[in-house]
């Protein structure tokens, strides 16, 4: 062989092996992938999905929106045949991709009109209300005879009574920044010690903290003060005491939510507002009990629930 | 040019192209029950840490996720270790009503017909195996999160089924089986132990 052609050779087998470290170093280099789930549902027929659901509607793709956490589905409504949507109010609702394998993603087509079976749900921490699919049916006017099928399955007992079944999901809270207003609505009142970081949010700007209660001001906590709060990232300090304005713990405790998005208040804060102040004045003090269950204390109450001792 | 040189080029050549494709380093892979054509492995085994929000005795989620560490420990020889205490464990469960898992603000709206759920906070993508003609993409996990809902139409095996069903999704078996009674099916499923099946589709991957 010349040494032309060795040389050409010796160089095809460094640029082999050099394209094969890069690929290699780029998937061990390479970033975090979107957030990918696995949710698991209940199977259920279509008609069983449209008695679930708290709106049906046919609506309109309109695209992406898009946050730092991830990404929504936007639909202009078209027709509601379950439920109530105000135009005027909500022009657009904002509905949750399912949650399922990336490779099985279902891609919605801009401008084309849509069936969909869905659940309201409303929270103090979300940016607008969020509507999450069910029953995973995928039904576009583009298939006119599947359009038709299943409108026509569409039960008329469910579409002629708009207050059958609940009507949205969560915890009722105020939009209020007035600070009498929150008060008014906040169904729990108390000074809180930030014990610790419990848990932080990986889609909005949210940390639920551990916190131990030291004043109670209106109605008592459960779980002899040891409860968890959710709130925005960076409104509080660890080991801090701050008056939190809650909302409705019925459904939710241990866990305890805001009554409105501006429901903490550090104890300086409070001295400057008179309505606060006056609050304060009313607290009684609470000496939360520190109980950590340990993992047998856990099994023996699942056991003791088996053989019917509970 | 000689032949024999042309034939050294033509042979160089296609092993690059393969190489940017992926394709050449794609071993075959022997079984598939998914609908997913993802799978995943931990590459040192976990340990899951769990907090059950829902205190009630009839959410049997410490006994469940027992249950689940067991059957998956069985099927691919790892030692998955389950705590309530070790927060800096890499996969984390959550158990409770929905209006409670809602409340937490850690995950999308939970739906009510949502039995659990599991997401992965930091998956890599490795390679890609092949299956027939299918190509199969893999993944090391690294951190992940997951719910477990507690409900009052659910059975006591339903609660372990969905457990055994998380933490596999949790171990890398992505998507869904479809066979009626199998533990990686969607549903309100009674089933609480793996289908050989089920096992050699996460295991093969996990001896590699």
């Amino acid at each position: 062989m010349k040494r032309s052609g060795k040389i050409a050779i010796v160089c095809a087998c460094a640029a082999l092996v050099g394209i094969t470290a890069y690929k290699t170093v780029d998937m061990q280099l390479a970033p975090k992938f979107q957030m990918q789930y696995e949710a698991t549902m209940e199977v259920l027929t279509f008609e069983e999905s449209a008695m679930c659901a708290t709106h049906i509607v046919d609506a309109v793709y309109i695209g992406k929106y898009q946050t730092q956490y991830g990404e929504e589905l936007m639909f202009r409504p078209k027709t509601v045949l379950k439920g109530a949507i105000d135009p005027e109010k909500e022009p657009i609702i904002y509905v949750q991709p399912f949650l399922s394998d990336e490779s099985q993603e279902v891609e919605y087509v801009e401008e084309n009109t849509y069936l969909l079976l869905l659940e309201k749900n409303c929270s103090v921490y979300y940016e607008h209300d969020q509507y999450v699919q069910i029953g995973q049916v995928y039904i576009s006017s583009e298939d006119q005879t599947r359009w038709e099928q299943f409108h026509a399955r569409i039960p008329t007992s469910i579409t002629l009574d708009e207050t059958q079944g609940e009507t949205s999901y969560g915890v009722e809270f105020t939009k209020s920044d007035n600070v009498s207003e929150i008060v008014n609505v906040a169904e729990n009142i108390f000074v809180v010690n930030i014990e610790g970081i419990y848990a932080e949010s990986e889609i909005a700007p949210t940390t639920v903290y551990r916190c131990s209660v030291v004043k109670t001001i209106r109605n008592m906590p459960v779980e002899q003060g040891n409860i968890l709060i959710t709130l925005f990232n960076d409104t509080v300090e660890i080991g801090q005491e701050y008056l939190v304005l809650l909302a409705d713990a019925t459904q939710t405790a241990p866990v305890y939510t805001l009554a409105a998005k501006n429901g903490v208040y550090g104890l300086e804060e409070v001295e400057n507002s008179p309505v606060l102040t006056a609050l304060l004045d009313t607290a009684t003090e609470y000496h939360t009990v520190i109980v950590e269950k340990s993992e047998q204390d856990i099994l023996r109450e699942e056991a003791a629930y088996r053989s019917g001792d509970s | 040019m000689s032949i024999r040189k042309k034939l050294s080029i033509i042979i160089l050549v296609l092993a690059i192209l393969t190489v940017l494709t992926g394709t050449a380093i794609a071993a075959p892979i022997s079984y598939w029950y998914s609908d997913s054509d993802n799978i995943g492995k931990w590459e040192t085994s976990p340990k899951i840490w769990y907090s059950k929000i829902d205190p009630s005795g009839s959410f049997p989620m410490a006994v469940a996720l027992g249950h689940a560490k067991l059957e998956w420990n069985d099927a691919l020889g790892t030692s998955i270790a389950v705590t309530t205490n070790d927060t800096s464990a890499p996969i984390k469960f959550y158990g409770g009503t929905k209006a409670q898992i809602d409340a937490l603000n850690l995950f999308a709206p939970v739906s009510t017909t949502t039995l659990g759920m599991t997401a992965y906070t930091d998956i890599r993508r490795k390679g890609v195996y092949t299956y027939g003609s299918s190509v199969k993409t893999w993944y090391t996990h690294h951190e992940i999160n997951g719910y477990l809902v507690s409900r009052t139409d659910l059975s006591y095996n339903n609660f372990i089924k969905t457990a055994t069903h998380e933490v596999g999704h949790a171990m890398g078996w992505r998507g869904h089986s479809s066979p009626a009674n199998w533990v990686m099916t969607q549903g309100k499923i009674e089933t609480i132990t793996l289908s050989t099946e089920e096992k050699n589709h996460l295991h093969q991957i996990y001896v590699r």
